[in-house]
């Protein structure tokens, strides 16, 4: 990198790719993507929608879709996973999503010789798109095999663009892991969830907060929201769509009143695959069908 | 015909003495032998099967980096970890005189966690250099660790010796305090800090890198020896602090070196394993139900014994549920947590 | 060797429990402080041996201020045995006695608690684990193991202070007599011994010297036949109390 104009060049790559794939660049192919340990639930939704499935030899436990993935000897957590275990499968690339971990495992696994690759994540449509596009180059496939599967995805992102509206004002959703003694615990901003919710066109109900937090019964009175959107698991805990409205923190918002929940699996809502642009194309759909008779 | 007599128990009396200590050097024996067994378990079992005597000349280089880079650090790390939460129990169940003093039941453990829970969320803002970073939060947790064990102490002293149902009860109060401190911590963290942080506390030895495992290593050394010469003096302490203080033990010193030498070796644990409990107060407890309560044989006893406990808990974290691993927590847990209850039925019945 | 309090002085939240005292333990003297409930007996005991220190006044062994000398010389220069003190951990009885032995070398010891195991008649407990003796043949063994403080190193008697504060309680009788005539020989060894005592008959037939106190403050010291008046042991006592002197026993007798 010596040649100035090179480098030049090189530059003007770099800021060119920085716009056609907003906020980051995507990692190089694989020495050898023929057997691979996946760690995060989106990946390996990808590589079945890729209908790469064929390489995998481990999954994590995040997972949960396509039910066949489940039969997998399952890694552990994304977050804590296991060098040996890992090794144990004898793969020849580990790959994973941003957050996988811990660091040390990782480092103790390249070292084995087994090379580890990082998926960048943004909670955007785009970035689904561009997860998609990076397992693409990772794997090393023929871009022109999978340009009619990328093209289903940019579809169903342009169904999405319009935003929904409710007598003019933008509908306010709030999206609750789950309702726990202490409160419901909100997405704030800077989360997979308000993700969700931007990509299914609504306002976020607590745009005033960062990161997951319990929401108390007056902040949620103030929100307001007319939808409130809850993973299967959190609503079965908190005994389904009745145990929900009933519930004094939920009973007064527009939401309880109107019993305006919407339930699906969290890792199809969160888990930022392609099925999650499934997912907030669905839920946009129910809302802008209970829209319309409101 | 007195004096027959008199000469009978003469000899008896250092028979007892050379009897006793002929008992408590074949169970340190033994203790040792386990300890060997366990740790030759431990390098042969795993995910990645490895023969009987292979780890004496691994035949291909994955079984090498897993033997000498993955399973080694571990092991010599969970021995560590295992032997200054033994110890440090002990000790601590001598300093206050009561067998239920554990590490983790009295909080000392929990404010080593409050420490290194700082490091974990804040520890990116701190401007520190470069190389002191990896001791952020050793060095953090040992100062939560210092910091509980003092104020407990503090506690007794001016409310005078603790029982065993105050002594608990401080240890819920403390636990509780640390856990809202955490929970503070949790609601400053972001996403990724606060998963960070939840698998930190169940406690795992899947982080043990050579690198750490030494500097922690030492650090544990060096207080678990530093405590042991204590041992005579923790036998006197036993007498009563008035009685050991007549019997030439300077009471305060002493107190005040067990409670950082205790302290250090627990923090120094917590800060790379995470909270593990009941270890510190089973392995002291076996050890004095086998062979006798002096220090002189608990103290490398329980070091022994907790580093063969703790290697072994770990092995059945790893191996169970292979390719993934319980937090080993679980396991030391799912053997403690019966024995306390075992060992509190026994303590209020006599 | 001796032990002296000079004009000391101790309170507990304004409560006067020593009031300007001053007294000293001689060697090969065996004095014992009697007196009633409250009257300061133990807390003396407690100033001699450097458990307390005094508000006012000053305690010195062998001329040299009690706080300048470390723990590990004093425990050569004095022996303490207190009160009853629980242990937790289950001890054997001869750990117990070891723990005596503050000074000298390991066969000294074992010759030396042959010769206390001896003295005190506990040859038959010494394998037993200390928490399954009663509550006398503890005090036994604590006993002892002063003996063995005060006797290590071997054979240096005579610069040393024994301190017992009660030694006789819940023994029985026979036990009692063994224990203070065992304080009585190491006091002929030239030991300076210091007894607090309940019962007045063991103080007027061993004691060299007694110490009679009341409410903080020694009201008389001298030898038995001196302090061991009628009128002022019943003003002190607080109830009528004769002294005689037993014709053929030929020692004086207390009763009340």
């Amino acid at each position: 990198m010596t040649n100035p104009p090179l480098r030049l060049i090189v530059q003007i790559q770099v800021a060119l790719s920085f716009l056609m794939y907003p906020a980051f660049g995507c990692v190089e192919p694989a020495d050898n993507p023929s057997r691979i340990a996946l760690a995060g639930g989106s990946l390996t939704e990808i590589l079945y929608f890729l209908g790469e499935q064929n390489r995998i030899v481990a999954v994590d436990s995040t997972s949960n879709f396509p039910q066949e993935a489940t039969e997998f000897p399952s890694v552990g957590y994304v977050r804590n996973l296991s060098a040996e275990g890992l090794l144990s499968l004898d793969p020849t690339l580990i790959l994973g999503e941003h957050d996988m971990g811990p660091p040390e495992v990782l480092d103790q696994v390249s070292s084995a010789g087994v090379q580890t690759v990082r998926v960048p994540e943004e909670f955007t449509p785009e970035g689904i798109v561009e997860k998609v596009r990076c397992v693409i180059r990772v794997l090393g496939l023929d871009e022109n095999r999978t340009a009619g599967q990328i093209s289903t995805l940019i579809k169903t992102i342009h169904t999405l663009e319009r935003p929904i509206e409710n007598k003019g004002a933008p509908l306010k959703v709030a999206f609750l892991l789950g309702i726990q003694d202490s409160g419901p615990l909100g997405a704030g901003t800077n989360t997979s969830a308000d993700g969700l919710l931007a990509m299914v066109g609504v306002e976020n109900a607590f745009k005033d907060f960062e990161g997951w937090k319990p929401v108390s019964p007056e902040s949620m009175a103030i929100a307001n929201p007319d939808y409130i959107v809850i993973p299967t698991r959190g609503a079965k805990s908190a005994g389904g769509i009745d145990g929900i409205v009933q519930h004094p923190v939920i009973r007064l918002t527009k939401a309880g009143q109107r019993r305006q929940i919407i339930i699906r699996d969290g890792m199809e809502m969160l888990g930022f695959g392609p099925r999650t642009l499934y997912s907030a194309e669905e839920i946009a759909k129910t809302m802008s069908i209970s829209r319309i008779s409101d | 015909m007195v004096s027959a007599s008199f000469s009978l128990k003469k000899k008896f009396t250092t028979l007892v003495e050379v009897k006793r200590q002929r008992s408590q050097r074949l169970y340190l024996v033994c203790f040792f032998l386990v300890f060997l067994l366990v740790v030759f378990l431990s390098l042969t079992n795993g995910a990645i099967s490895i023969g009987l005597f292979d780890f004496l000349e691994p035949e291909s280089q994955l079984q090498k980096t897993v033997l000498y880079e993955i399973r080694s650090p571990r092991i010599f790390l969970a021995g560590f970890v295992g032997a200054s939460l033994s110890i440090a129990g002990a000790a601590l169940q001598g300093l206050f005189r009561n067998p239920l003093a554990d590490p983790g039941l009295i909080g000392v453990s929990s404010g080593a966690a409050l420490g290194a829970v700082a490091v974990i969320v804040f520890g990116s803002v701190l401007s520190v250099n470069e190389s002191f970073r990896p001791y952020l939060m050793p060095v953090a947790a040992i100062c939560g660790a210092i910091v509980v064990t003092s104020f407990l102490y503090s506690f007794a002293r001016r409310y005078g010796e603790f029982n065993v149902a105050t002594i608990l009860l401080l240890g819920i109060a403390i636990n509780s305090l640390a856990t809202v401190g955490i929970g503070a911590f949790q609601y400053l963290s972001d996403d990724g800090e606060l998963r960070t942080l939840t698998f930190w506390m169940m406690g795992s030895f899947s982080r043990s890198m050579w690198f750490t495992a030494l500097h922690t290593g030492t650090i544990i050394l060096m207080s678990c020896l530093w405590l042991a010469r204590d041992r005579r003096n923790l036998d006197l302490l036993q007498l009563g602090e008035h009685e050991a203080q007549h019997l030439g033990v300077s009471v305060n010193h002493l107190k005040r070196r067990i409670i950082l030498c205790s302290a250090t070796a627990v923090g120094a644990g917590v800060a790379l394993a995470g909270m593990i409990g009941f270890v510190g107060l089973v392995v002291p407890h076996l050890v004095r139900l086998l062979g006798g309560v002096s220090h002189q044989y608990v103290l490398p006893a329980s070091a022994l014994l907790g580093a063969s406990i703790m290697m072994l808990a770990d092995l059945v974290s790893r191996t169970i549920v292979v390719p993934a691993e319980l937090p080993v927590s679980l396991v030391t847990s799912a053997i403690g947590a019966p024995f306390f209850l075992w060992l509190i039925s026994r303590v209020r019945s006599s | 060797m001796t032990i002296c309090v000079e004009k000391a002085s101790f309170t507990i939240k304004e409560n006067k429990i020593l009031d300007d005292v001053s007294l000293s333990v001689n060697s090969g003297e065996l004095t014992s402080i009697i007196g009633p409930n409250g009257a300061g007996k133990s807390t003396l005991l407690k100033l001699m041996s450097g458990d307390v220190k005094p508000d006012a006044g000053k305690v010195y062994v062998n001329g040299e201020t009690i706080e300048s000398i470390d723990v590990k010389r004093l425990s050569i220069l004095r022996t303490v045995m207190s009160q009853q003190s629980s242990i937790i951990f289950d001890f054997y009885v001869d750990e117990i006695l070891a723990m005596g032995w503050v000074n000298g070398n390991d066969r000294q010891r074992v010759d030396v608690t042959k010769q206390v195991i001896e003295w005190c008649h506990i040859g038959h407990l010494i394998d037993r684990r200390f928490g399954t003796l009663s509550g006398g043949e503890q005090r036994l063994v604590q006993f002892a193991r002063a003996l063995l403080q005060v006797s290590s190193p071997l054979g240096l008697y005579a610069n040393r202070c024994l301190l017992l504060d009660e030694p006789t309680a819940s023994l029985d009788l026979s036990h009692e007599l063994l224990v203070i005539e065992q304080a009585k020989a190491m006091a002929r060894r030239g030991t300076g011994v210091m007894v607090v005592l309940h019962d007045l008959n063991l103080a007027a037939r061993f004691a060299d010297r007694i110490v009679l106190m009341s409410e903080g403050s020694i009201v008389l010291t001298g030898r038995p036949n001196v302090v061991l008046q009628e009128d002022l042991l019943s003003e002190v006592y607080g109830t009528p109390i004769t002294v005689e002197c037993h014709k053929s026993l030929n020692r004086l007798v207390v009763y009340s």
